[in-house]
């Protein structure tokens, strides 16, 4: 009977049954990895993709912060940019706009999420140069505002190391995995793909485990 | 002679990728990027040994990685792998990294000039 009750209360909220469950400790980094590791090529048919309208970049980063434990903030409790959902309602897709739009999600991420940081932002980075990204750990994530007009135009999600250390000597986890275009384990500036990489701005964000 | 031209076609059809940008198309084949780009740095006929298709960020413009196997030199400095990004529809070659027999960086240009085309 809870099994039904459970069943019934999930389909209400309008959340697919296919998603995974929220995690109930809060943020896993490596979860959220994970996740994109999975379905960096192969999309997740469980969600729509915007592949052809406009990108699916943070659509693909907000699938894997779900999958790692970040709670939706669904409408009319939570509105603007501090509402962050992607929810099926009657049928048809009913999203937020910080779940599909990089610059929405940014502030969504900085202002209406408790205790995330920035721990890296830097301008210009070269390709072939190797730059810090401030000790940044797997399911954080990683905006990129090509011309460096204030408006990030894509995002990406730290997934893996290149195997180097940090001066302290843990792990320097410098790849990263994306929608639109498709990535996997990318170092993380994407100058190598980057035509505008001299006027590029990126900004890292840490997610502390736990976070909800 | 029907014999001759379908010869002729085949041979036509693998001459054309490498030099597809003589014929009028804009499109930059791997093939010749690998000549143009081995050429800068001393060496025309090294090997492809990594090929990546795929689309640049920002500019939305079809792209490739390349890395070439072959005997690369830069002033006195010398060189076994090249690697770097280029676009396939115009000369533009970035990111060009070059490493000895043991993968470590011998050198690094981050943009390669328009006029070191040929």
């Amino acid at each position: 009977m809870r099994k039904v009750i459970a069943v019934v209360v999930f389909c209400a909220a309008g959340i697919p049954l296919s998603h995974p469950a929220l995690a109930s400790s809060g943020y896993s980094g490596t979860a959220a990895a994970s996740y994109a590791d999975t379905y960096w090529s192969n999309y997740n048919p469980a969600w729509p993709s915007f592949a052809n309208s406009g990108g699916d970049c943070t659509n693909f980063v907000s699938q894997a912060l779900y999958a790692g434990g970040i709670a939706m903030r669904t409408s009319p409790t939570y509105s603007g940019n501090a509402a962050w959902y992607m929810i099926k309602v009657h049928n048809r897709w009913s999203y937020s706009n910080p779940w599909v739009n990089a610059q929405d999600d940014s502030v969504f991420l900085e202002q209406h999420l408790t205790g995330i940081k920035v721990v890296a932002t830097i301008y210009g980075a070269a390709p072939g140069q190797t730059v810090s990204d401030g000790d940044a750990q797997p399911g954080d994530v990683v905006l990129y505002d090509w011309n460096n007009d204030g408006t990030f135009d894509h995002e990406a999600i730290v997934t893996a190391s290149d195997g180097t250390k940090n001066a302290d000597g843990t792990t320097n986890y410098d790849l990263v995995d994306a929608h639109t275009n498709n990535r996997y384990h990318a170092y993380w500036t994407l100058a190598q793909y980057n035509t505008s990489w001299q006027t590029t701005r990126i900004v890292v964000l840490h997610i502390p485990a736990g976070t909800s | 002679m029907r014999a001759v031209l379908p010869a002729f076609f085949l041979l036509l059809t693998a001459l054309l990728p490498a030099n597809a940008h003589a014929a009028g198309s804009r499109h930059l084949t791997p093939a010749a990027l690998a000549v143009r780009v081995g050429r800068i740095f001393g060496d025309s006929r090294a090997r492809i040994i990594h090929l990546e298709r795929t689309t640049a960020e920002a500019s939305n413009q079809r792209m490739y990685v390349i890395g070439l196997r072959g005997s690369f030199r830069q002033g006195a400095r010398h060189a076994r792998y090249l690697y770097f990004s280029a676009l396939a529809g115009r000369w533009h070659v970035w990111g060009v990294v070059a490493y000895d027999a043991r993968h470590h960086v011998v050198w690094n240009d981050p943009i390669l000039p328009a006029r070191s085309r040929f």
